[in-house]
């Protein structure tokens, strides 16, 4: 599709005017494939997605004029609601309602359909008239109740946000002055695996979270390394291990489960390998716990997912294509494609002194694990000045002289010294099969993203995803061969203004799209598209004030209370009244009392619907 | 004349439980009126206990469902405001709150009143507060069977310090017992049979025994043609008795000897109809209560969260069959894989059990080792549970009557230890212990005592040692306690003197020193 046409760009400045935020997300979308601009039999453009067609091939104005009609008749509107039409297509149903005096919404989730819209049909009408909404967040704060118009084509594609929105609607989750909406805050538990590389990204997942709001319960099963280490270095056969490790297991699992029960948490994530048994997930599930993992491992190499990704509410992934296949094939509905990140407080641009350059500095380095094809390709690397530091790497091998402090493991802070000490660091993707580099590699791993939010150097494989997330040869560089490797190693070593330009830019560019913050907002956003009944924040709406002076004309008892209530700000919600009389330090006053029981029976309300 | 509010707005059996504090409360002046506030789906039974001057109810459901399709806070504001105006406007020299809910204690405080006993709200008003003595109270019911005092006790000694046997009040009136009558009549129930009533619904899954074992052995009552079934409930239990006579496997002419009156009585009516009755099986529910009150026999069936000793029938010579495993009492909230106790008390240990109350006999029954089979045995602090059976005395067994020693001292700062109430007297003389063991027990007892002596922050760290355990309830006490500075933590110190006496008496006692 060609973003460059002037009806584009006329829709584009129009959509700037009405919704800059939105222009912005149409701006940075990507159309991906399937999709093709038809025309009618009388010459209108048509947009089709696979066999669907959204409009008429004939006469899509007429076919519009009727969908009008139609819905008017079925589901007309009055002054206390408001029209919603779920999707845009290219309008042709849309214009016709501003013939009626009707000025509707547009829920509309997929940006790259508007953007297509935008390329091919004018939609200064729209833009102007209506405000478009992507995501059923936005939905609130409306005075009005919505009646929903399904444009049918639309919602063939998008068919569970439409059954989620259907279910609010019916709700009435959205209206007047309720302002119930989907909860801002959620309480999160982040269950992290008992050890590995994926230990600390839970904990940057679990800082992001709190970052964003939410009240989050780290469950650290890190704490069980130590004795699960000894379970698995016990001198038993395999099947009395694998005995033992079930039973571990289960404990640890309860002990979630347990947890949960106590906290009742909206929502649980996991990662990498939490040790969270079957049984356990089926126990959250009853108990109405969403639940979600992030895969950061690679399917073709850690197979356990097979087993344990049916259970789980939502599956992220650092992997798509045949991977969503395979989810599929497994009835997994709601997988994403997530990729790793960095998180800039922890892989941070570091004042680095002379002792510590001296230590963790070096002109080439590597930090990870001693995998096969590492130790096979770093052993080819003639530079001298070449610094090893992580683990699992071969005493015997003529690389060892290059692996720092015998092996052992390095912390996350010394990892990021490491970074910033060196010229060029070594970004090789690890692979058990093979000593040469792996073309067909697909995901990226974290450490692409730490080494470039830590305004460091990197040279690093290339694998099919690093473009989604990096431009080559201005934030990123790659290689393909070892020959490539050698070349870059020996081009960049002596260009320090060519690496800042591009560590700089990686830097600018990880902070923009590639912080934990950023996808934990993603998959939160994700997680309450596909399931925002469950997010239901039935609270804010109950008990509001409606009219503070007629209030205090009837009470006026209560004027010192909303006074100061409204004077810190606060909404006039019995949470925040209650919070107020808590605050203050007096004797109980009845009136006092009763904003004290109100609040007590709200959460009795809520506790007996619940 | 001193108006004493009791807030109790809990269920049918806390408020049966309340009524011996209640009575207490008129014995301790003629003058003293007593006036409770109560849930008012309670005010029947609260009409019938001889002790009540005056009743105040609210309607907690009423007022939910008036609320419920409202979102404007003036129009709650108001519905609540119109509920509660009557109680702000009264005084009341005490109030005394047993409900550890926060709705319990903003309407204890809405009246002026002297003193509040029992739960109050925090100054932050955010929080519920305890006197001393049911600090004792929740951190002992937390570490059942070392708590040593049932609940009508802990009510009773809050306000109460006569040492009395207590019993709880619900009277029935003539129209009641004629009432009674003529179901019995229109039962065609003669006065020569003997009539076991049934009450097979409880409030909790995790409390319930299997409909399909009450079946069982309500068939084998039958086979005693001199037994009548009654089975008793509400109204939300009918459907239970739908179940029970599809699982029941006896004659048509046996059935007609089952009596379903679940959901056809008010509770006046029950409880005059358990009056009659020769024995109640049920289990920890609040017909038990009401069951002891009218004084007819009882066998109950402890499982899951429920503890004979916190809710134990309060009455002479019953039993309780509680289930024995590991994980309980449970936490009625906690996630169960597989309520594997459910299953644990068979018909047929069921059956033996009540033949022990139908025969009046005194001996004892074969049952296995995840049951334990109790019988209530009153005295002048209250109620005890005499395990049969077992008769040998464990440390935990022990430490209860240390416990109990200790909650007198704390009732009562005049009290002297006295050797009265020991373990010779509850027909465990035999022992389990190890008097070395005791020795232990008594050094460090009187290691966390020197330290009490000295600062709290000794004690703080002795908690999670293992060889402290049997104390964590004093030390959870005695800390909490601490918290209020205007607080008398030495009673607390005494207390555990008293305590270390009991089981320094009973080593001299039973040990060759």
């Amino acid at each position: 599709m060609n973003a460059d046409n002037k009806i584009y760009s006329k829709n584009l400045n129009i959509l700037k005017q009405n919704q800059s935020e939105l222009a912005e997300k149409v701006e940075s979308c990507e159309v991906p494939g399937g999709f093709e601009v038809i025309h009618s039999k009388n010459g209108l453009p048509v947009l089709k997605e696979g066999n669907v067609s959204f409009h008429s091939i004939y006469d899509p104005v007429k076919d519009g004029e009727r969908f009008v009609d139609v819905n008017l008749k079925n589901n007309d509107c009055d002054d206390e609601s408001k029209i919603l039409y779920f999707g845009i297509g290219f309008g042709y149903h849309i214009k016709p309602v501003f013939k009626k005096n009707i000025l509707p919404v547009i829920f509309e989730p997929r940006i790259e359909i508007i953007k297509i819209a935008m390329e091919n049909v004018d939609l200064t009408e729209i833009f102007t008239q209506t405000r478009i909404i992507t995501e059923l967040n936005e939905l609130i704060n409306n005075d009005k109740k919505f009646i929903l118009w399904p444009h049918h084509p639309s919602v063939k594609n998008n068919i569970e946000i439409y059954e989620s929105l259907k279910k609010i609607i019916e709700n009435d989750v959205f209206t007047s002055n309720d302002r119930l909406a989907l909860k801002n805050k959620l309480n999160i538990t982040v269950v992290t695996p008992i050890y590995g590389g994926s230990l600390p990204v839970a904990k940057y997942c679990a800082r992001a979270l709190e970052e964003l709001g939410h009240k989050v319960d780290l469950w650290d099963a890190s704490v069980f390394a130590d004795p699960f280490e000894k379970l698995l270095n016990m001198n038993v056969d395999e099947a009395n291990k694998k005995i033992l490790y079930d039973l571990f297991q289960h404990l640890i699992s309860e002990m979630i489960v347990a947890s949960c029960a106590a906290e009742k948490p909206d929502l649980l994530i996991a990662l990498a390998q939490a040790p969270l048994s079957i049984k356990a997930l089926e126990r959250l599930k009853q108990a109405n716990i969403l639940t979600a993992f992030w895969f950061v491992e690679d399917y073709k190499h850690m197979e356990y997912w097979k087993s344990y990704a049916p259970f789980y509410d939502f599956y992220f992934t650092i992997q798509k294509g045949e991977f969503f296949d395979e989810l599929k094939n497994l009835d997994v509905e709601n997988y994403y494609y997530l990729p790793m990140a960095a998180d800039p407080e922890i892989h941070c641009v570091l004042d680095i002194s002379d002792n510590e350059k001296d230590e963790f500095g070096s002109k080439l380095s590597f930090m990870g694990a001693g995998y096969y094809n590492r130790q096979k390709i770093f052993s080819r690397i003639k530079n001298n000045d070449f610094k090893i530091w992580g683990n699992s790497w071969d005493p015997d091998s003529s690389i060892w002289k290059k692996v720092q402090r015998d092996g052992q493991r390095v912390t996350t802070e010394e990892t990021v010294k490491i970074f910033n000490s060196s010229a060029i660091n070594l970004n090789l993707h690890s692979y058990a099969y093979d000593d040469a580099i792996n073309t067909a590699g697909d995901f990226v791993n974290p450490r692409t993203f730490e080494i470039a939010s830590c305004g460091a150097f990197q040279l690093v494989d290339k694998r099919s995803n690093l473009k989604d997330h990096f431009v080559q040869g201005e934030e990123m560089i790659s290689f393909e061969t070892e020959e490539e490797l050698n070349r870059l190693i020996d081009y960049y070593i002596n260009k320090p203004e060519e690496r800042k330009r591009i560590q700089d830019n990686a830097r600018k560019r990880v902070l923009k799209d590639h912080t934990y913050l950023l996808r934990m907002k993603e998959m939160l956003c994700f997680i309450k598209e596909r399931k925002p009944e469950c997010f239901i924040d039935n609270t804010c709406s109950k008990f509001r004030v409606k009219d503070k002076n007629e209030f205090i004309r009837n009470f006026p008892e209560v004027e010192p209370v909303l006074n100061k209530t409204v004077n810190e700000n606060r909404d006039l919600n019995i949470d925040s009244i209650a919070d107020v009389v808590r605050s203050r330090q007096s004797d109980l006053k009845y009136h006092e009392a009763l904003f004290l029981l109100m609040d007590e029976f709200k959460n009795l309300f809520l506790e007996r619907s619940a | 004349m001193p108006d004493i509010l009791v807030v109790q707005m809990a269920r049918l059996g806390d408020f049966l439980q309340t009524t011996p504090l209640l009575c207490g409360i008129k014995e301790m002046s003629p003058d003293n009126r007593v006036i409770v506030l109560i849930d008012s789906a309670n005010a029947e039974v609260a009409k019938k206990c001889g002790c009540v001057d005056e009743i105040i109810s609210i309607d907690v459901d009423s007022i939910l469902n008036e609320i419920s399709d409202k979102n404007n806070a003036e129009e709650v504001f108001n519905i609540i405001n119109k509920s509660c105006l009557s109680l702000s406007i009264r005084h009341f020299d005490d109030v005394i709150n047993l409900n550890y809910s926060k709705i319990a204690a903003i309407l204890s405080n809405m009246p002026e009143s002297g003193r509040i006993y029992g739960y109050t709200l925090v100054s932050s008003r955010n929080r519920l507060s305890k006197d001393s003595w049911f600090v004792y109270f929740n951190n002992m019911i937390k570490h059942s069977p070392l708590s040593p005092f049932n609940l009508v006790d802990y009510f009773y000694f809050l306000y109460c310090k006569k040492k009395k046997v207590k019993k709880l009040s619900f009277n029935l009136i003539k129209s009641d017992h004629d009432k009674a009558g003529l179901i019995f009549n229109e039962l065609n129930i003669g006065s020569d049979k003997k009539i076991i009533s049934i009450h097979p619904g409880i409030r909790h899954e995790k409390r319930s025994w299997p409909i399909e074992y009450y079946a069982e052995v309500i068939s084998k009552y039958l086979e005693n043609k001199n037994i009548e079934i009654i089975l008793t409930g509400s109204a939300e239990e009918r459907f239970l008795a739908d179940k029970l006579y599809s699982s029941i496997s006896v004659i048509d002419e046996d059935k007609s000897r089952i009596h379903d009156l679940i959901g056809k009585t008010t509770i006046s009516e029950t409880a005059a109809v358990l009056n009659k009755s020769d024995m109640l099986l049920c289990g920890d529910t609040g017909i038990m209560h009401l069951a002891t009150a009218v004084g007819v026999r009882i066998l109950a069936l402890f499982i899951g969260p429920a503890s004979v000793y916190n809710t134990g029938p309060y009455s002479e010579g019953d039993l309780v069959l509680q289930t024995n495993h590991d994980c309980g009492p449970c936490v009625e909230d906690m996630i169960c894989s597989d309520f594997g106790c459910r299953y644990t008390i068979t018909p047929e240990i069921v059956y033996n059990a009540s033949q022990m109350i139908l025969e009046d006999s005194q001996d004892d029954i074969t049952i296995t080792s995840n049951i334990k089979l109790f019988r209530s045995k009153m005295d002048h602090w209250g109620v005890r549970y005499i395990p049969l059976n077992n008769p040998a005395l464990d440390m935990k067994s022990l430490m209860n009557f240390c416990y109990r020693e200790i909650g007198k001292k704390i009732i009562s700062s005049d009290y002297n230890f006295s050797t009265e109430d020991n373990p010779h007297h509850n027909n465990q003389e035999s022992s389990l212990i190890d008097s070395e063991f005791i020795n232990g027990i008594i050094t460090s007892g009187k290691v966390i005592l020197n330290k009490a002596y000295i600062d709290t922050k000794w004690i703080s760290e002795d908690r999670l040692k293992s060889k402290n355990s049997f104390w964590t309830p004093w030390i959870d006490s005695y800390l909490e306690n601490c918290k209020y500075e205007t607080r008398n933590s030495h009673e607390y110190i005494y207390a555990l003197e008293t305590g270390l006496k009991l089981i320094d008496n009973y080593l001299s006692a039973n040990y060759e020193c």
